[in-house]
């Protein structure tokens, strides 16, 4: 990669319409799979938006620390001859986080009730990635 | 590269403090927190080892004013400085807004100063930015030590052009707020040339 000035970098710019497309497919996803709270961040760790319960949630440590669980094992994965995990599970006592990679610049994160984690939708999940990729690809800027 | 939501109003910029193993990244990012007001500052979050050296990352959300009626908030990163923890450097340092090189004053540490700037170097280019234009700034902590090797001599060694030069003593406090004004500062000065 050539190196360039970094104001020639675009920025990721959310204008209220992405954002409000982006919404829509993230409130689809909690009722589809029962989440207490969805989020889309970007892999630098930032929250891109947030649908359902955020009251004394720590979205931005959330962001921060999701974004950094998948950077993690994205190593771990290229030891076993993966490019990276597409969906990382971590299950506790009370409650889970499903994370699911939404193409190479975002990921999705629920939040479960234990007594839901069967609700979990593969299928679902898939396929609002794949509609949110679309969505980021046409804001300006990369994720 | 910035992220401006126009929903949520916000511009959120991130800042990566990057150096030598037991430079004092840690020690500025904890010294900001702590003097910080309540209002502008999330949690911050430590992934340390049980010997308190940084395995991952720390990182404080912070904001710091408003840019045309948008709230900037600054996510401020470490890196782990020891010299095992690459993957996880190059991976912190993606997407960065600014960089700050805290360098360490102690004449024992020359050597690992110079190995962290040619690893930022190399990181930094493989992303695709450039050293001389990133909003950047040089650190030169730990002045309080005993022999610190003299300011001229480690400007001259390690500035990388002619980028803003702090002295600091982080545990004092000292150069910290100082440090950060003028990164956050340079990545104002882009983000209101991209938002004009």
């Amino acid at each position: 990669m050539s190196a360039k000035r970094l104001d020639q970098l675009p920025n990721f710019v959310l204008r209220e319409d992405e954002n409000e497309k982006i919404l829509f497919v993230l409130s689809s996803i909690q009722s589809k799979c029962k989440a207490e709270t969805v989020a889309l961040i970007n892999r630098n760790g930032q929250e891109i938006a947030t649908h359902g319960q955020v009251e004394g949630l720590d979205v931005q440590s959330l962001a921060s620390l999701a974004a950094g669980t998948v950077a993690a094992t994205h190593g771990l994965a290229r030891t076993i001859g993966e490019k990276e995990f597409q969906i990382i599970f971590h299950e506790g006592e009370a409650r889970s986080i499903h994370i699911t990679a939404v193409g190479s610049e975002a990921i999705l994160v629920l939040l479960i009730a234990k007594k839901d984690n069967r609700a979990i939708d593969p299928t679902s999940l898939k396929r609002a990635s794949m509609i949110l990729q679309d969505i980021l690809k046409k804001t300006v800027g990369t994720p | 590269m910035s992220f401006i939501n126009y929903a949520s109003q916000e511009i959120n910029c991130k800042i990566v403090y990057y150096g030598p193993g037991l430079a004092g990244k840690t020690t500025n990012i904890t010294y900001i927190y702590d003097t910080a007001n309540p209002k502008n500052k999330g949690k911050l979050i430590s992934l340390n080892t049980e010997m308190d050296r940084t395995l991952f990352f720390d990182f404080l959300p912070i904001d710091l004013g408003t840019i045309g009626g948008f709230k900037t908030r600054f996510h401020l990163y470490t890196v782990p400085g020891q010299v095992f923890y690459e993957a996880s450097r190059k991976l912190i340092l993606k997407g960065a807004d600014g960089v700050v090189f805290v360098a360490d004053s102690h004449p024992d540490r020359v050597d690992a100063n110079h190995e962290s700037l040619r690893d930022l170097k190399e990181n930094l280019k493989e992303y695709g930015y450039e050293m001389q234009t990133i909003p950047y700034v040089l650190q030169l902590n730990k002045r309080d030590v005993t022999g610190a090797l003299p300011i001229e001599e480690l400007t001259k060694d390690l500035a990388v052009r002619d980028e803003p030069v702090f002295e600091a003593v982080a545990v004092t406090g000292r150069g910290v707020q100082e440090t950060l004004k003028s990164v956050a500062r340079q990545v104002f000065t882009i983000l209101r040339k991209d938002m004009e």
